[in-house]
């Protein structure tokens, strides 16, 4: 799916925090409904991952966070997305040490993700960095692979510029962006 | 930031203002939930070391 960020096309806000942490919108969906989605943007749940800020989205669950694992139909993806980056832009720019995550938890959302930053790369170039991230083993001089002590291979983060040359295929298993 | 995009932002932060409700800021509560990037952070080693490899392509990408 290729998503394309318009930022003169975004849906207002029903309500926003004074810093953009926590914002939501109503996006009609395919059934005809109005959908209030929430976004909020949190410090990563792993305390040592200082200035990492993790962005979610979805409608809101009892316990007041948005329910990102949920499938939903957009009527206007783009318009989706075009609002969600723009806050988190936002943000940014209030922020512009820190830096945002979001989580390619499964294939469907990594390709989106990625898709959206290669289709978006002239839009968004000047100002955002992306970075994708990797995970690798590392492979010992005997050519064994590094494994914790029940035999499970340890994997590490890697991160990188986000290279626009790879495909939709080759997903990053987790994306980041920052203000440039 | 280029221009454009400040302007956008700032056209955003008017239309909020006049439209939207006020809500909290949650930017100093921790995500409740842990994602893919905590699930390979085992140590405070393992943290530092991935934070200085981002910084480091922050720095070159400027």
């Amino acid at each position: 799916m290729l998503i394309t960020i318009n930022f003169d096309d975004i849906y207002e806000p029903a309500s926003l925090s004074d810093d953009f942490s926590q914002m939501s919108f109503n996006a009609p969906q395919f059934d005809g409904s109005d959908l209030e989605l929430l976004v909020t943007i949190t410090q990563h749940h792993d305390e040592q991952l200082l200035g990492v800020y993790n962005l979610a989205f979805g409608p809101k669950e009892e316990n007041g966070e948005p329910d990102d694992q949920i499938r939903l139909k957009h009527q206007n993806i783009d318009k989706v997305f075009s609002t969600i980056i723009l806050n988190a832009l936002s943000f940014l720019q209030l922020n512009p040490e820190l830096k945002i995550g979001i989580d390619g938890s499964d294939d469907l959302r990594a390709r989106l993700y990625h898709g959206m930053f290669k289709s978006n790369r002239e839009y968004l170039q000047e100002s955002v960095l992306a970075i994708g991230v990797d995970w690798y083993v590392r492979i010992f001089r005997d050519y064994t692979y590094e494994q914790d002590e029940i035999g499970n291979f340890i994997a590490r983060p890697r991160p990188e510029p986000f290279n626009y040359e790879r495909e939709n295929r080759d997903l990053y298993r987790y994306y980041m962006l920052r203000l440039k | 930031m280029n221009q454009r995009l400040q302007q956008k932002i700032e056209q955003y932060k008017q239309v909020a203002s006049s439209k939207a409700a006020v809500v909290r800021s949650v930017a100093d509560m921790h995500s409740r939930r842990s994602d893919s990037l905590g699930s390979v952070i085992r140590s405070k080693k393992d943290a530092d070391v991935f934070m200085s490899e981002l910084e480091s392509i922050i720095k070159r990408n400027k």
